[in-house]
């Protein structure tokens, strides 16, 4: 069995069993799912790659670590963890220097705006390793890709915001960085482009113009974008360790964390341009991920409605993971309001509804 | 492995003693993968374990270990079609089909046994008769099948008298006709049964006429020869290779590129559907072979007997079948059913004879597609390139399997239904592709189309439409849904039980069924014969 | 079996009027076929055997169960590997031959645990299998948990989509049973596993209650109670409808049979291919002793005599494919391969994927039985463990042979035997374990796509902390009070009869504050009051 490291027996000592902590990464995501009680204790946790093999396709790193150092050390065997958010990484009340760390995105549970193509980012959490409400270690998944081992707590904790459990170290899959990345603008209907494009990236749609991002080798991503009428909206970039991190030169909004994010069933994107003026939100096609600006309502017959029985499935897990309610308190993972059969007319923003 | 544990529920059927029989290894060669699943149409319509090859095996395993069974193994056993999809799909090469015959003849022992048992006790009062099991109540239809032994063993005889069973199906034919069927059924007699329009007159097949006058095993056989011509082979008793060489020489006299064939006729083909031996006839003599009619030995396959575990009726009418048409000549046979059981003589009889009998018999298709590929194209026409056959049957059926890029848009969509005794047993389903396929000059608006079931049954299984009718109606199902999936307008079929089975359902969507040969040899003779469409 | 017959009767007739009498089965041959799926851990006879049509009818079936708080286990087409729908009223099955083999593996503080539960209920959901709804263009379908793997994708297929989990017993395994396993197959190198396709979940919890766990929104509120049943092999609760997400076909594939003269040049051109940026669709590998059973049985036209044989299939566009293909062959020319071939058509390809698929079935024709084993190890330590393996296997006289998910370091060594010799039953547990413990040493898992059902949850303890595992069974404890759905697997110990508390209080005391106890493997047994996790499965477990 594979021993705990020090900095994870120092993280677990840290938290301890009694009072009332809250883990903090780059604090650029701080105020999704509310703002945590102020009485609670900060606690960072053990950040650095631990352990990559370019072959293995896995790394094993501290949930403290930073995106970009993490993209770093990837990069240079040519892989990446595909993680990064559509929306500028902080918000405009905070400095510029704070920094994504990988358990603080884990534990916001958004996925990137890639996930088109690379899958949510549940699916990049391999196994975790977490300091639960007693101060002990647990460690659940396994370091492949493959794994039926027991029930899934990595699952669980991804999007959990910290109310189960404090990430110490995660092992997470990792992709080949694609030999060319290119984003594309269009005015053609992004719903159908979902299905002439052979594993596009992305889609976005503001309601009226669609970009797309396609990935992989030259020569395809040219005959599709000559098939499909696309443009380009940005130089292609070659070399650099993160063309992914480029977004659309022509894209008319600037997306910050002041947005807020909506997940709705896919299917209904289209009926979006009845509810809102084009240009005024951008929706991740394919995928659900609406984003509108702060002073925009969603419908509530547009959000999904969560069922009742689920609902008290989630409380108990809480009560039984953190009876005495000391792990990040104050932040809300589901919305109490969002039922069916409780819905007020009031639209909660996702910055709550979806965390 | 299943427990004989006795202390569970209440319903509990009881038992009896029964000795299977059946070989430890055999039975031990499932590694029950589950692979068969899917491949059985039975488990395909009711999803429960022991209506599936991996289930009868652990049922028998159990049987065979615990010798003793209870009713519902009955049941389980009989509700078997023996389409021998599962040997196809088995990996682990189980031998089903023996082990299911093997323990179908041990169940037909336990019920004679049990009838005269029975019949004893019911002569001195109480006693010994089977209590009906409880909680079975909504299980009529299983029952019935069950009890059916007697009477399917005594309607299995009447398949070997040919006249006889003629006379029936032409009274059953009035019968409809009147309307009595109808009204029987309506007042709950074989209320299942779906039953084709039966024909009260059939052509006979050209100059025919003392087919059926020779004696019992003696094989006076007949050779004809499209309408003109007719000449008796004479002393073709089954003698080994004097006999055969007799036979080429009488076939020779005849004509000299003619080869001479036997046409195996049988009993139910013969007495509903013998328009199908008259098309096989003139497809024969297309590509110049010579047709010859065995006697009245060769009046019953006994396939049915075998699968109801008759084992020793089956073994009778084998040899009778074989003095029928004795000598070298291939031995050509339209239904599949009756196709397969030929070919297993070997095995059945277990003697050098039947073996070089067996070895003889062919499908109607196999043998044409022989002789298309080898460019004996005759009147069939062929494709000019050589036919499809040469490279290996499976290889060149694949390729020309769905006629793909052959396509018109008026052509008339043909799907080719595999019977299971053409596909498990024979093995020689492609052969019916390559036919149609190679006679495209002949047939230049039929496209071929594939059903997407991967040849599940259809349910016919020679009597289990008749024993098990509520079964074989949802298993068609299944399989009209696959023929309105393909979109065809014609179902070809080589075999007559799947014929009769699909034939009421498919005429409701205005789907003609045929046998294969039919749709060749209508357009050689350029006219129809007298069959139902 | 501690049933009483009057309680029986009860709940038998309660479930006689849910569902009409054949669908309540009880015959005891019938109940017999449902005792065991298609390894060779069997369990005992359930008490009945049950087939709900409707979601409706499952979760009335379950509350029955539960108000007579009598256990039951969900069983698919019952292809699974690890015995995890087998019915169990106690941690190993009671047989007559091997009871005082039982007895003396049980310590004996625990002789007094009586474990008077009844033997199970199996609710078998083959006659659920409705294709609810399909929408083609968000490639989304809604199906009942009896609909088959294939089937499914020979549904949509008109759509050109298809369901991307494809296990080798895709034509008859279902998808309920996929998702309890949280199943793989070939192609899940690059398309992920069952959990990467199941959008949402309509389940019925142990006490008969419906939930939707998940919605077809891409971040549903709440935490990931959908992640967390897939893969929960039955005790969770019970599929009664699934979301699954549907794949585009690629516009073209390429598949590629590689030929080596030594396993190890085999496994360094899987890793090679991966470290040279590209994740093919399935890399699979044969070793030699596969080769030559696989060859008898599908005419493939694979070398008999190579020592490993590599099934590698890319699919996407043409020209990236063209290069990714250039890639791979000078990837492996560098570890010496002897030969690639392409296939030159579909007919080709299908031929090489019929090979590389009815392997564990044609291995029977060796011998009579098959111990297929399942364990993932990373694809760096393949060749290391590949040795061991053969190591093993030899050293208790098995022949084994080897064909697996290479790209996913995904192993299944498949040791054949003939159960009736005397003694291979124990030597092929020892190989067993053995090469458990070969896998777990290589910093591997238990299981990738088989589940750990009731073979290796006694070896949960040798990957697991006893803290590891009472969160586990937290999870399990919210969902299932009382214990009752398919007891007495996936976690060790009594955690299956309403044993909870003492097993989150025991974890408690022995991990103390923050500091961990390592369990090695010489005794990892805390939480297993019956079996010894470190001692292979007593032989009353085998058939």
């Amino acid at each position: 069995m594979k021993q705990p490291n020090q900095d994870l027996l120092n993280f677990a000592a840290e938290i301890g069993a009694e009072d009332e902590i809250v883990v903090r990464g780059g604090k650029t995501q701080w105020e999704v799912g509310g703002l945590p009680s102020s009485s609670a204790r900060e606690v960072k946790a053990p950040a650095g790659v631990r352990s990559f093999e370019p072959e293995d396709m896995v790394v094993r790193c501290g949930a403290g670590t930073t995106l970009e150092e993490l993209a770093q050390v990837l990069g240079e065997s040519g892989q990446m963890v595909p993680l990064e958010r559509l929306s500028e990484a902080q918000s405009d009340s905070k400095p510029t220097s704070a920094q994504p760390t990988i358990g603080g995105t884990l534990a916001v549970g958004h996925s990137g705006y890639r996930r088109l193509r690379y899958g949510p980012i549940r699916d990049l959490l391999l196994e975790t390793t977490f300091v639960d409400s007693e101060g002990q270690l647990i460690r659940s998944g396994g370091p492949t890709v493959k794994n039926v081992s027991g029930y899934d707590l990595c699952r669980l904790m991804v999007g959990s915001l910290g109310t189960l459990g404090c990430l110490g170290e995660v092992v997470l899959r990792c992709h080949p960085i694609p030999k060319r990345s290119q984003w594309f603008a269009t005015n053609a209907n992004p719903f159908a482009l979902l299905g002439l494009l052979w594993q596009p990236s992305s889609i976005l749609w503001n309601g009226r113009q669609t970009w797309v991002l396609l990935e992989g080798h030259p020569e395809d991503i040219s005959s599709q974008a000559e098939a499909n009428g696309l443009e380009d909206c940005a130089p292609p970039h070659n070399q650099a360790t993160q063309p992914h991190q480029q977004r659309p030169t022509s894209y008319p909004q600037k997306l910050t964390a002041s947005w807020q994010r909506f997940s709705l069933n896919p299917a209904i994107l289209p009926s979006l341009t009845d509810h809102f003026k084009a240009e005024s939100f951008v929706a991740e096609v394919g995928v659900g991920v609406v984003h509108l600006p702060s002073d925009l309502r969603m419908p509530r017959e547009l959000l999904p409605i969560d069922d009742a029985r689920s609902l008290t499935l989630q409380r108990k897990i809480k009560s039984r993971f953190d009876p005495r309610g000391r792990l990040n308190p104050g932040r809300k993972v589901w919305d109490e309001n969002n039922l069916a059969a409780t819905a007020s007319s009031a639209a909660a923003p996702a910055s709550a509804a979806v965390n | 492995m299943p427990k004989a544990d006795h202390s569970a529920a209440a319903g509990e059927s009881p038992t009896f003693a029964i000795d299977l029989k059946l070989d430890d290894t055999q039975l031990a060669s499932c590694i029950a993968c589950g692979l068969c699943l899917p491949h059985c149409p039975t488990y395909r319509v009711t999803n429960e374990e022991y209506a599936s090859p991996r289930g009868r095996l652990a049922l028998m395993s159990a049987v065979n270990q615990s010798a003793s069974a209870s009713q519902s193994f009955v049941e389980h056993m009989e509700m078997c079609v023996l389409c021998l999809g599962c040997e196809t799909a088995c990996p682990a090469g189980v031998p089903f089909g023996q082990l299911m015959e093997q323990t179908r003849e041990a169940l037909v022992d336990i019920k004679r046994q049990g009838q005269r048992r029975k019949g004893r006790a019911g002569r001195k009062g109480k006693g010994r008769r089977r209590k009906e099991p409880a909680g079975r109540k909504r299980q009529g239809r299983r029952r019935g099948a069950g009890q059916a032994g007697r009477w399917q063993q005594w309607s299995f005889r009447l398949l070997a008298h040919p006249r006889l069973l003629r006379l029936s199906f032409v009274l059953l034919g009035v019968a409809q006709r009147l309307g009595i069927v109808r009204l029987a059924q309506r007042i709950g007699i074989a209320s299942h049964v779906k039953l084709p329009k039966i024909p009260l007159w059939q052509r006979s097949l050209r100059r025919a006429k003392s087919a059926h006058a020779g004696d019992r095993g003696a094989g006076h056989g007949q050779v004809v020869q499209g309408d003109t011509r007719e000449q008796t082979v004479q002393g073709q008793e089954a003698r080994g290779e004097a006999a055969s060489k007799e036979s080429e020489t009488a076939s020779e006299e005849m004509a000299l590129t003619a080869e001479t064939v036997w046409l195996f006729t049988g009993c139910v083909m013969d007495a509903m559907m013998r328009h199908v031996h008259l098309a096989a006839q003139t497809a024969v003599e297309a590509v110049g072979g010579q047709v010859v009619l065995p006697g009245a030995g060769a009046s019953c396959c006994g396939a049915l007997h075998r699968h109801a575990g008759l084992r020793s009726q089956a073994e009778k009418l084998a040899f009778r079948t074989m003095s029928a048409m004795p000598g070298s000549a291939p031995i050509l046979v339209d239904s599949a059913g009756c196709g397969a059981a030929l070919k297993d003589y070997g095995s059945l009889l277990a003697t050098q004879e039947a073996e070089a009998f067996s070895a003889r018999v062919q499908d109607i298709h196999e043998w044409l597609a022989t002789k298309l590929a080898d460019g004996q194209a005759g009147n069939l026409g062929g494709n000019g390139q050589g036919g499809a056959g040469r490279a290996g049957s499976q290889e060149a059926a694949r390729q020309g399997g769905a006629g793909r890029g052959k396509t018109e848009k008026n052509s008339t969509k043909v799907a080719v239904l595999d019977p299971c005794h053409l596909r498990h047993a024979q093995k020689t389903h492609q052969s019916v592709r390559q036919v149609l396929q190679t006679s495209q000059t002949l047939l230049p608006h039929i496209e071929l189309v594939e059903l997407d079931d991967e040849g599940l049954c259809c349910g016919a299984g020679g009597a289990y439409s008749l024993t098990h009718p509520e079964t074989a109606a949802a298993i068609g199902q299944r399989k009209q849904e696959a023929i309105l999936r393909s979109g065809a307008q014609v179902v070809v079929a080589a075999n007559p039980g799947c014929l009769l089975h699909l034939q009421e359902d498919l005429q409701s969507h205005k789907i003609r069924i045929c046998h294969p040969i039919e749709l060749l040899s209508q357009k050689v003779a350029g006219r129809t014969y007298a069959g139902r469409t | 079996m501690g049933s009483d017959p009057k309680k029986l009767d009860l709940l038998l007739s309660d479930l006689r009027s849910i569902l009409e009498a054949d669908r309540v089965r009880t015959d005891y041959l019938e109940r017999a076929l449902y005792s065991k799926d298609a390894s060779l851990y069997s369990g005992e006879d359930p008490t009945a055997v049950c087939f709900p049509e409707t979601t409706q009818e499952l979760a009335d079936v379950v509350r029955i169960c539960s108000e007579h708080n009598w256990p039951f286990v969900a069983r698919g087409s019952g292809t699974g590997l690890a015995g995890g729908a087998a019915p169990l009223s106690q941690p190993s099955v009671p047989n007559a031959d091997s009871g005082q083999k039982a007895a003396t593996d049980t310590p004996i503080a625990d002789t007094t645990t009586s474990y008077n539960s009844p033997v199970p209920v199996v609710i078998t959901t083959t006659k659920m299998n409705q294709i609810l709804s399909v929408d083609g263009p968000n490639r989304i379908a809604w199906v009942q948990p009896g609909v088959l793997n294939l089937d499914l994708t020979r549904h949509v297929s008109h759509l050109g989509l298809h369901y991307a989990p494809d296990p080798s017993s895709q034509q008859v395994c279902s998808i309920g049973g996929n998702v309890a396993t949280n199943s793989g197959g070939p192609h899940c190198l690059a398309y992920g596993v069952t959990s990467a396709h199941v959008i949402a979940l309509k389940v019925v919890l142990p006490d008969g209650s419906i939930a939707t766990l998940g919605n077809e929104s891409p971040e549903p509120t709440g935490y990931d109670l959908r992640g967390a049943f897939v893969g929960s092999e039955g005790t969770l609760g019970i599929a009664a409808e699934i979301a699954v997400r549907l794949t585009p076909n690629p516009p073209a594939i390429k598949t590629l049979l590689a030929v080596f003269d030594s396993v190890s040049d085999g496994a360094a051109t899987v890793s090679g291919i991966i470290a040279a940026g590209l994740v093919p669709s399935a890399l699979e590998m044969m070793d030699n002793a596969a080769i030559g059973i696989v060859e008898a049985f599908t005419q493939a036209g694979l070398p008999t005599d190579a020592a490993a044989v590599l099934l590698v299939e890319l699919d996407g566009l043409p020209e990236g494919l063209a290069q990714d293909e250039q890639l791979i062959r000078q990837v492996a020319a560098s570890h010496s391969v002897r030969e690639i071939r392409t296939a030159a058509d579909a007919q080709e390809r299908e031929l090489f994927w019929k090979a590389r698929k009815s392997a564990f079935g044609a291995v029977s024709r060796l011998a009579p039985d098959y111990y297929l084993h399942d364990t993932v190890v990373p694809r760096t330590r393949l060749v290391e463990v590949l040795d061991a393996v053969y190591e093993i296997a030899n050293r208790h006289g098995l022949k084994v042979c080897n064909v697996f998910h290479a790209g996913d370091g995904n192993l299944h060594p498949l040791l054949s035997f003939d159960s009736r010799q005397d003694g291979v039953l124990a030597r092929v547990a020892l190989a067993a374990d053995e090469i458990v413990r070969a896998s777990l040493a290589a910093g591997g898992v238990l299981s990738g796509e088989h589940g750990i059902g009731m073979e290796k949850r006694d070896y949960m303890g040798l990957m697991f902390t006893a803290a590891d595992l009472a969160a586990q069974d937290k999870l399990r404890s919210c969902f299932d009070q009382k214990s009752l759905a398919n007891p007495f697997k996936v976690i060790p110990s009594g955690s299956g009869c309403g044993d909870v508390s003492a097993l989150s209080s025991g974890g408690k005391t022995t991990s103390g504050s923050g500091e961990v106890p390592a369990l090695n493997s010489e005794d990892a047994t805390p939480l297993s009051p019956t079996v010894a996790i470190n001692k292979p499965v007593p032989e009353g477990a085998w058939i």
